[in-house]
């Protein structure tokens, strides 16, 4: 049964790769092009809110994909490979916005020159960029005007010897950060559940190269997948300081309820991996059910890995940083993607935005471990759309092509600031604070303006890691 | 407030968990640790909010219903002003039937109830619609 699986598992994501390898976009004149930068759909704890794919998908065949589930379970995606309009991304990177839509994302992020963060659906550096050369033309751009960009990556066409020579000629503007992704230290295992993904070996190679000439390069144990990740973790960590990580950014796996036949096939696999017999019962029984349908094992689970990663965070003076909505507060920094609060070799690595929940949960930790005070969470004083101004200005309809729960007549309403203030408020959503952290924040009250006010909830794990002698005032 | 006692019970609860299961899990393989984390390890159910609740009680104060003798009218009311159906906090596109309810305050449209006619009021005289 396990081998059945195990190969049908393995021969999709091959053809998946194989019929991708290499593929050429049609005609461009002809084609409908890919809309991106985006607003992420996890704006209300995210740092870098702008996103940006240059592909509408990747090449690479990983089984635990979330943007896979995304991808198969839209009807209004389409299989034939796109990419961004080029020529406009560049002109609104230069300073010259085209179109209405390159006008609002240029107004409220790249004149501001804040942080573009590439890499949200798809991978920056995969196979497609060989046959297409979409993305070197980009990150050209990008390098001549030395705008901050995050990626987040794990393909091989770092390695093409025009990217290299185009990261060492700007190496001393210090305008790139690189996040590379792995789920284990292990080849063996990688070649099972990453198909067509270079091996973490090589790379290891790539976080080394960068690192090198100087970059900031973060580890991204995204999805961190238990039963996989934590087997021989103390090797891939020392290694990963080795080729001189500055930061580690985790998140455990989570699994869909909702999931078509094809997603099942991959669950069941993952299931085989970690060992568990019905993956979906595992993760029903030990995910909260406040969060929805979208299943995150709840934060008991989870303990034992994240300490680990915490503790070699702090021995070696490098940056944790944890996107899960568990243990979230123990990020170092307000950007659980693992950039610094400081930069000063470019202080425009700085420009994220810290008005967003996890930089509160982090300073309310921070707050309660240093002072004991209790930090309180007001609407107002979390978003503000007077600094991040697309949060009052960016309509749906302008922007979220995945909203699938709201009219027509809504999305040309409805602003990211009227959702957040609505899931605020909901506490039936499982995007509410206090379903999605579990309890980490509670609602207490009610403000002047009729929106909830949340506390902070001290842990019991937080009494208990001091007691161990482990520091949570950072 | 919420019930703090629950949260602290929780606490409880947590610590002496913690403690069993990692007691358990030695020596165990991968599969006998997934069972185990099954059966010890299930989410704790969050405390009760029972204080003051944003919604529908809050939207009520700010809200009116309108009964209109015949459904078409409501049709023809949606033509000019369109009211969000959803108590959510948020309210979309009455800026319209609000400058309507402001000329009024102001004196500058008069509804002759009478006649069943409008009058705008300008500075040197009076329109009558």
């Amino acid at each position: 049964m396990k081998d059945k699986i195990r190969t049908e598992i393995i021969r999709e994501s091959q053809a998946f790769v194989k019929q991708n390898k290499g593929l050429v976009m049609g005609d461009e004149k002809a084609m409908r092009h890919y809309i991106s930068p985006r607003i992420s759909s996890e704006y209300m704890d995210c740092s870098m809110p702008m996103t940006f794919d240059h592909y509408s998908h990747c090449s690479l065949g990983c089984t635990y994909c979330f943007a896979y589930m995304f991808k198969t379970t839209n009807t209004s995606f389409n299989e034939k490979l796109h990419s961004v309009n080029w020529e406009k991304t560049i002109d609104t990177i230069h300073g010259n916005p085209g179109d209405s839509r390159q006008r609002s994302i240029y107004k409220h992020f790249i004149k501001k020159r804040f942080l573009f963060h590439w890499g949200g659906m798809a991978d920056p550096f995969c196979n497609f960029e060989k046959a297409n050369d979409v993305g070197y033309k980009i990150i050209q751009a990008l390098a001549e005007e030395s705008y901050p960009t995050l990626f987040s990556f794990k393909g091989s066409a770092v390695f093409r010897p025009k990217f290299t020579k185009l990261f060492e000629k700007y190496a001393d503007q210090k305008n790139f950060a690189f996040q590379i992704s792995m789920v284990t230290g292990n080849d063996d295992m990688a070649r099972q559940v990453e198909i067509g993904v270079p091996v973490p070996s090589r790379r290891l190679k790539a976080m080394k190269l960068l690192g090198d000439m100087g970059y900031f390069t973060i580890l991204r144990l995204r999805p961190y997948i238990i039963g996989v990740t934590d087997k021989g973790i103390d090797e891939l960590l020392e290694k990963s300081l080795e080729a001189g990580i500055q930061a580690i950014s985790m998140e455990f796996t989570a699994i869909d309820s909702r999931s078509n036949e094809a997603l099942m096939k991959r669950y069941k696999w993952l299931g085989e991996l970690i060992g568990v017999k019905d993956v979906m019962k595992y993760f029903k029984a030990l995910s909260p059910s406040e969060r929805g349908g979208y299943l995150r094992l709840n934060r008991l689970v989870k303990e034992r890995f994240v300490k680990t990663i915490y503790k070699f965070c702090l021995e070696n003076d490098i940056i944790f940083a944890c996107s899960d909505p568990d243990f979230k507060e123990l990020n170092m920094t307000g950007s659980c993607c693992g950039m610094p609060d400081k930069y000063p070799e470019n202080k425009e690595m700085q420009n994220w935005t810290k008005n967003q929940l996890t930089y509160h949960l982090k300073e309310a930790r921070r707050v309660y471990q240093t002072s004991g005070r209790i930090y309180k969470f007001r609407f107002k004083h979390v978003f503000k759309p007077d600094e991040d101004t697309y949060l009052k200005s960016v309509i749906l309809g302008q922007d979220h092509v995945s909203v699938s729960d709201k009219t027509a007549s809504e999305r040309y309403k409805i602003g990211y600031i009227n959702i957040a203030r609505t899931v605020w408020n909901n506490l039936r959503s499982p995007g509410n604070p206090r379903n999605y952290f579990n309890g980490k924040i509670l609602p207490f009250t009610t403000d002047e303006d009729e929106n909830l006010v949340y506390k902070y909830i001290p842990s019991e794990y937080e009494d208990r890691w001091s007691d161990e002698g482990i520091d949570l005032t950072t | 407030m919420e019930d703090l006692t629950e949260v602290v019970s929780g606490k409880t609860r947590e610590s002496t968990i913690v403690q069993r299961f990692s007691d358990l899990i030695k020596d165990k393989s991968e599969a006998e640790v997934r069972k185990i984390e099954e059966a010890l390890l299930k989410p704790v159910p969050l405390p009760v909010y029972k204080g003051s609740k944003v919604g529908r009680s809050m939207f009520k104060k700010r809200s009116i219903t309108l009964t209109f003798p015949e459904e078409e009218w409501i049709d023809k009311f949606a033509d000019y002003f369109k009211v969000n159906k959803y108590l959510d906090n948020n309210s979309y596109d009455i800026e319209f039937l609000m400058e309507v309810l402001r000329l009024f305050d102001k004196g500058r449209l008069i509804w002759d109830k009478h006649e069943k006619r409008f009058s705008v009021k300008t500075i040197r005289k009076v329109i009558v619609l």
